[in-house]
């Protein structure tokens, strides 16, 4: 049984509905915010999820990122310590999806020392009617990138809760494999 | 039971994992270690019930970047000064090993590390070991 701490950061265009994740994710219930705002700089979320199958249980820090570019550059700075990155689009807009890419070069580029992993996340998954972007590209695009990829609505809070479910899992399932390395490397020195 | 065992204990540590517990930093073999449990930084700090004196210091790690050590001989683990702060190289995973002699023996009740950041979301340490050489017959603590 253990509690494991990690950074995860939320980044993608504006309007894709990164913060209403954050919220419906941190708050459970029905958190989705009614109105928009646009964030500033970043917020910090936090939320504690209990792995599957196991004692052990993951704390996040959610840091979610403004994505007005004018912040990209103090961003960064903040980005260098993170543990995961989820990059969200909305399936209701073709430029977000477009832009992922760009989201993804950003954040390799000041990602620290950290082995880090990450999740693409389509959101709005309750707007169908006005689908721009198909499941299969954002799927292909993941796969492309060695990401997992997940939709969802935070509206509906549908989905939500497998993407922190998969991050989590895997965050510990790291923790594990680092613990085994070291225990294995003790056996082999004496 | 060597000196470290009875008279040192860790009166704080800020990660818990109950299968690789601070207590294992003063264990003497290298095989059993404290794990970090994501974010930093990470600190612990030593108590002595009976203050020491010592010049030498052996850490062992993995995935550490940066570290402080500070020590007190205050009773109360408050008002400690920096005596080592160091950034070590990526390692790749193995133990990183630092071996460090101070300009003098200090005396010391409280000993604390920080460790500022790491090559990795968990780093881990495996021993500590201070060492008063010649100074008070050369016991090893």
């Amino acid at each position: 049984m253990v509690l494991l701490h990690g950074k995860l950061v939320v980044a993608g265009d504006m309007t894709v509905g990164k913060t209403a994740i954050c919220h419906v994710a941190g708050n459970d219930v029905t958190a989705f915010p009614k109105s928009y705002n646009c964030t500033n700089m970043a917020d910090l979320v936090l939320k504690q999820i209990r792995v599957p199958d196991s004692d052990d249980t993951v704390e996040f820090f959610l840091f979610d990122s403004s994505g007005n570019s004018i912040y990209l550059d103090s961003l960064k700075d903040a980005w260098v310590t993170m543990d995961m990155y989820c990059i969200v689009y909305d399936i209701t807009d073709r430029n977000s999806f477009k832009n992922c890419g760009m989201w993804l070069e950003q954040l390799s580029q000041s990602r620290g020392d950290h082995n880090v992993f990450g999740v693409l996340v389509g959101n709005k998954k309750d707007k169908e009617n006005y689908r721009a972007v198909s499941t299969q590209e954002g799927k292909q695009l993941a796969t492309s990138r060695k990401m997992e990829f997940f939709e969802c609505s935070a509206k509906d809070n549908k989905g939500i809760a497998e993407i922190f479910k998969h991050l989590a899992s895997e965050f510990v399932s790291r923790y594990r494999k680092r613990i085994r390395t070291l225990e294995k490397m003790g056996r082999e020195t004496y | 039971m060597t000196l470290t065992e009875s008279n040192a204990f860790v009166s704080m540590a800020s990660s818990a994992d109950q299968d690789y517990p601070a207590s294992n930093i003063l264990d003497s073999s290298e095989k059993v270690f404290w794990m970090t449990t994501g974010l930093y930084p990470q600190e612990f700090i030593i108590t002595f019930k009976e203050p020491i004196e010592f010049r030498h210091i052996r850490f062992v790690t993995s995935n550490v970047k940066r570290f402080v050590m500070f020590t007190t001989s205050n009773q109360e683990p408050k008002n400690f000064e920096t005596i080592f702060e160091k950034t070590l190289p990526n390692n790749e995973n193995n133990l990183q090993i630092t071996d460090y002699t101070l300009d003098r023996s200090i005396d010391v009740r409280h000993f604390k590390c920080v460790i500022l950041a790491g090559y990795d979301s968990f780093s881990s340490v495996h021993s500590l070991k201070f060492d008063a050489e010649n100074s008070r017959m050369g016991k090893k603590y």
